[in-house]
């Protein structure tokens, strides 16, 4: 509807059938108030009766909103019945206004009736969405005026009725929450459906699990099996070597004797791989135990000068050892750390030129022996400290090539360092030499 | 709250007084008692005074074409009387047909209606409702 401007003056719910009766009696009372003559008011009151009962009867709530309508110098009564039932469809719609709809209670002259009888006209209405009709019915020009100034008092006579918008306004919530409600229980049902499938996906994932703790195993059965294997041989090789280099067999001439050495030398190689990769192995399925025992540091470096020694001689390089004489006994798994030592003093000596020195200290502090393996060689640039522990670094370094090893013993003194719950530190300049450290549990000193 | 309409008999007739707006229920009620009425009394008329009935809206328009046409399987005439002329003019423009109801001004008018029906033939009755049926089914 065009220009008009509404005033409201109040609304009257439909939610039973009395309530149609009180629509009615407040209209007619309404009309005659604005001063509309008694026909044009039973006209009002038949046409607003109507749409009344077209809501109570297809929609069973909704309201009655009544306003002031102004359009120009015309005022008039407007009437809004207004429900949120099923609406009507177009081929309906245009059925009823034109008089043909034959309803079940009325006399099938409802709506189109109630348009001859008002002034205004409007219905707007589609299925599943309620349906508005608007009314309205001008007053003659000279009454209008006077309704105009008593709007205030129409709509104190006339307006809200207080009861029944709080009724209403409790019907809403109530809607409202049993809405909530119904979304929650629709939340509840996706919650328990996606409880189902992690549910599903977990057992999955326990099965998978089991496959891969189950190949892991395996894995480690061939490992410990091959690496049983390949050592016995090797063992029994090394046995037949020393026949040989004992004298034994009789003298060797000098370029037997050169043969033998050369396999012997390479069969310990071989030895010590296949024991660095049953450790690898170990450290990374993680059933490397400890034999943790106390034990003198000073003990395991005479054992390691040993047999150090004559790779540090023949290289002309010189062995330093710093260690206080009261140096505390370590707790620790003694062939471990014998191990480590012998990686890290091993490896200073190969990447130290002839005439350099490798020194290895020892210091107590915090509770702990702080043990370090320092040479003169020629450095780790920075780049490559992080990737230095990472396994079978060697073979990917290019610095390091022609070197021989796996490159698996800088991963093994790390993983082995750190089972003894240290960590190894590395500071290393390029081309001065680097330092390994790292520290140990020592034996607490009795009265210390 | 709906305010109970009284039913009064005078003669054979059953003078029916609306006097306020009645809601749905109170209209269907009353629809069932006047038949009861008919029925236990014999009465041969029914008399439906609406002079004070403000609105005949389509819902009551239809009650009281159902009674007159209920009433006359049930043997008895019916008339509406005092129907006010701004209620008439409404039901024009509505576009409400009281299908088969008569319509007198007043009460007395329609009290002489229905006497002179019974205190003549009840043949003549008879035939008269009969051509009323006919009529009606001529229009539809």
């Amino acid at each position: 509807m065009k220009d008009i401007i509404s005033t409201r003056l109040g609304d009257i719910y439909v939610r039973r059938e009395s309530d149609i009766v009180k629509v009615r009696d407040r209209v007619r009372r309404l009309s005659r108030e604005m001063g509309f003559d008694s026909t044009t008011q039973i006209k009002i009151t038949t046409a607003v009766s109507e749409v009344t009962r077209n809501i109570y009867e297809y929609a069973k709530s909704g309201a009655i909103l009544l306003a002031l309508a102004e359009r120009g110098p015309d005022f008039g009564l407007q009437v809004t019945a207004r429900d949120d039932g099923p609406g009507i469809d177009e081929a309906t719609l245009r059925s009823i206004m034109r008089g043909h709809y034959q309803s079940a209670s009325g006399l099938g002259v409802g709506l189109a009736g109630t348009r001859k009888l008002m002034d205004e006209f409007d219905i707007q209405t589609q299925p599943g969405e309620g349906t508005r009709v608007t009314l309205i019915k001008w007053m003659p020009r000279g009454l209008a005026d006077d309704v105009k100034v008593r709007i205030e008092e129409l709509r104190a006579h006339f307006g809200h009725d207080v009861e029944d918008s709080a009724i209403e306004e409790l019907q809403q919530q109530n809607r409202d929450l049993a809405k909530i409600l119904a979304e929650l229980e629709e939340k509840r049902e996706q919650l328990e459906e996606l409880n189902r499938q992690l549910q599903k996906s977990n057992r999955e994932l326990n099965e998978a699990n089991a496959k891969l703790r189950e190949l892991a195993e395996l894995r480690e059965e061939f490992l410990a099996l091959t690496t049983h294997d390949l050592r016995s041989p090797l063992t029994v090789i090394s046995g037949v070597i020393s026949f040989f280099t004992s004298g034994r067999l009789g003298e060797l001439s000098p370029e037997q004797k050169n043969m033998v050495t050369m396999m012997e030398r390479n069969t310990q190689n071989l030895i010590e791989l296949v024991n660095d990769l049953l450790d690898a192995s170990k450290l990374e399925s993680g059933t490397m135990r400890l034999d943790v025992a106390s034990f003198d540091l000073r003990g395991l470096l005479d054992e390691l000068r040993e047999a150090m020694e004559p790779l540090a001689k023949e290289k002309g390089i010189e062995l330093v050892e710093t260690i206080p004489q009261n140096l505390p006994q370590v707790e620790a798994d003694r062939a471990k750390i014998r191990r480590v030592l012998q990686n890290l003093l091993s490896n200073a000596l190969k990447f130290t030129p002839k005439g350099g020195r490798v020194e290895f200290s020892a210091e107590q502090g915090n509770g702990r022996v702080l043990v370090s393996v320092s040479d003169t060689g020629v450095g780790i640039a920075p780049e490559d400290v992080a990737r230095l522990f990472d396994k079978y670094e060697q073979a990917r370094s290019r610095a390091t090539r022609g070197e021989k090893g796996t490159g698996l013993g800088l991963y093994i003194t790390k993983q082995l360092v750190e089972l003894h719950g240290s960590d190894i530190k590395v500071e290393s300049e390029v081309g001065r030499g680097s330092t390994f450290s790292f520290t140990l549990p020592s034996v607490k000193t009795l009265g210390g | 709250m709906s305010a109970r309409i009284p039913i009064l008999k005078v003669g054979r007739v059953l003078i029916v007084p609306i006097q306020v707006d009645m809601d749905d229920q109170t209209a269907i009620q009353l629809q069932e008692r006047i038949l009861t009425e008919l029925e236990r009394t014999g009465a041969r008329g029914v008399l439906i005074d609406i002079s004070l009935l403000e609105m005949v809206d389509s819902f009551i328009g239809r009650m009281l074409s159902d009674i007159a046409a209920m009433s006359r399987i049930m043997d008895a005439r019916t008339v509406v009387v005092g129907m006010q002329p701004a209620v008439a003019i409404t039901l024009v423009e509505l576009g409400l047909e009281l299908k088969g109801v008569e319509t007198v001004l007043n009460v007395d008018e329609g009290f002489k209606l229905l006497r002179d029906e019974f205190d003549g033939a009840d043949e003549e009755y008879a035939y008269r409702g009969l051509g009323a049926i006919g009529k009606q089914d001529n229009r539809t």
